[in-house]
């Protein structure tokens, strides 16, 4: 685990100096995606002037929403950047360079790569959830943990819908539609999806379980139903992992010759 | 060359684009798919709204109004290409110096381009959209003989978003990474453009503030026609369209022509 740990690190060392090379696209990328964050909670600022409520969220329980959201997203592109490029890689049969290395291939394809712009979400997310306001260790504790298991959902959910590529061969628009559909979800009150929708959003597309009930914990604290979050991430992340093997077994090199510099 | 000539060549340019976007059926209609959802959410947010506040009606929008106005809002804004990243990358890389010598307009040749993609995905995203929307709130509250002039809006606020984003696109001459613009003004098109909440629910000052900037030409203008169309409102939305897209076309040519100026050739 230690070893994994200390890979990962160093992968994301490697990319934040490498991003630095060029300072000013770096900071404007990370400014520029804090901001663009943020004007979404003008919207629901603006929203909630005139609905102070909609089925018991206010604006504060958004602003925790998009705490725990953007630090779980921005995360989950910034450490495991590749995520979301799971299908093309696959397709294009660039997993050959990985698959030929010691390390975990799926673990050293996710983190080869670092979105830039990622570190504004986390800077935002930060911003936004100490903006909440009513704020204690326990509570940053709890939003550092279920930002961990976010990040982890939002990864093993991409790595889900990536492997399907094995399978169909381009899984690209697939896997767009399919994250689109997780943070489209993701970033609305818990309590206006009723039904089957409601279920829809703690199975196939679990939006629940990286934003509302994260939510829904920091207001009032459930050993249980925090359990059951931790549950779910290690889950689905340990069936990511499977799914993902299962699926190289059908991989096709595509005898690419690439440098890597 | 004549006006005619020059028509001609713009319009297999759009014809050309268009095709190449049919040659990938699957991803085109894939693109539309994604429609459904942000329809889908929104009708449950303003359905849980509306039955919570207890109104029928509120700033004019009931809840068919008020979904038939985002699926409009949603159906301009997805149909319009990512221009912006193109030009970025064209001006970065030097491609544009090869345009400098070919026989057409950069601008012109772009717009070609844009309302070859725009033009194949406005009609497939708003039949998605409009189809859900029957589905979960009725017919729209418009009479047939008004979507014309909706579209002839819609087709202005599509215009005007290339604008926008060859103007973003062309401060790659200036800035060495354009991405953060193009976010910021998508999000205020979300937010002051009136793409997800209409301005008619804004309080007093910000929605006279929006309502003069040229972001709520592209979303808001166009789709409050749904939502209660009358020839007087449409004529205002087209003037104040055709107000912002001389003023951005002004911009934009001031930036090509110090951009261009910028540019140096070396070798061949």
């Amino acid at each position: 685990m230690g070893g994994y740990l200390g890979f990962m690190w160093t992968y994301v060392k490697l990319n934040l100096s490498s991003a630095m090379e060029y300072r000013a696209a770096f900071v404007s990328q990370v400014v520029g995606m804090a901001l663009n964050d943020a004007i979404m909670i003008v919207f629901w600022w603006l929203f909630f002037l005139r609905f102070p409520e909609v089925g018991g969220w206010q604006l504060a329980d958004i602003l925790r929403l998009w705490g725990v959201l953007a630090v779980a997203f921005g995360l989950a592109t910034a450490v495991f950047g590749n995520c979301s490029r799971l299908p093309a890689l696959i397709a294009s049969g660039q997993l050959d360079y990985y698959l030929a290395l010691p390390k975990d291939a799926l673990l050293h394809v996710l983190v080869s790569r670092m979105s830039v712009s990622a570190w504004g979400d986390v800077t935002f997310g930060v911003v936004a959830f100490v903006a909440a306001g009513d704020l204690g260790v326990a509570t940053m504790a709890l939003f550092l943990v279920l930002s961990l298991t976010g990040c982890a959902i939002f990864t093993a959910y991409h790595v889900l819908v990536g492997s399907l590529a094995f399978w169909m061969g381009n899984a690209e628009a697939v896997g767009t539609q399919a994250s689109g559909a997780l943070v489209n979800f993701s970033t609305y009150p818990g309590s206006i999806f009723r039904g089957w929708v409601k279920i829809l959003t703690f199975t196939l597309i679990p939006a629940a379980l990286v934003g509302h009930v994260p939510v829904a914990l920091t207001r009032r604290f459930d050993p249980l139903v925090f359990l059951g979050v931790v549950a779910f991430a290690v889950g689905i992340a340990a069936l990511a992992v499977a799914v993902f093997r299962l699926g190289l077994r059908r991989y096709e090199s595509g005898n690419r010759v690439t440098l890597r510099a | 060359m004549n006006l005619g000539s020059r028509v001609r060549k713009y319009g297999e340019v759009v014809l050309v684009t268009a095709q190449n976007g049919l040659a990938y059926p699957v991803d085109t209609f894939a693109r539309s798919g994604f429609m459904v959802v942000v329809i889908f959410v929104f009708v449950q947010l303003w359905t849980v709204t509306f039955e919570l506040s207890g109104q029928q009606s509120i700033a004019g929008f009931d809840l068919p109004r008020m979904i038939w106005y985002l699926v409009l809002t949603e159906t301009i804004v997805m149909s319009c290409p990512r221009l912006f990243s193109r030009i970025d990358q064209e001006v970065k890389e030097g491609d544009l110096a090869y345009a400098l010598g070919r026989p057409y307009n950069y601008a012109l040749f772009h717009y070609a381009s844009y309302l070859g993609n725009a033009l194949l995905a406005l009609p497939l995203n708003f039949a998605v959209g409009a189809a859900l929307a029957f589905a979960l709130a009725g017919p729209p509250p418009l009479p047939a003989v008004a979507w014309p002039a909706v579209a002839s809006a819609a087709f202005l606020a599509i215009t005007l978003n290339f604008a926008v984003e060859l103007a973003i696109g062309l401060l790659a001459f200036w800035f060495e990474d354009t991405y953060a613009f193009i976010w910021i003004y998508q999000k205020v098109v979300f937010t002051l453009g009136g793409l997800f909440l209409p301005l008619d629910l804004f309080p007093g000052a910000l929605r006279r503030l929006a309502e003069v900037l040229p972001f709520s030409s592209i979303a808001y203008g166009p789709a409050r026609l749904v939502a209660g169309f009358d020839t007087a409102l449409w004529a205002t939305t087209v003037a104040t369209q055709l107000f912002w897209l001389a003023a951005l076309v002004g911009l934009v040519a001031l930036l090509y022509r110090r951009g261009v100026r910028r540019v140096n050739i070396n070798g061949g």
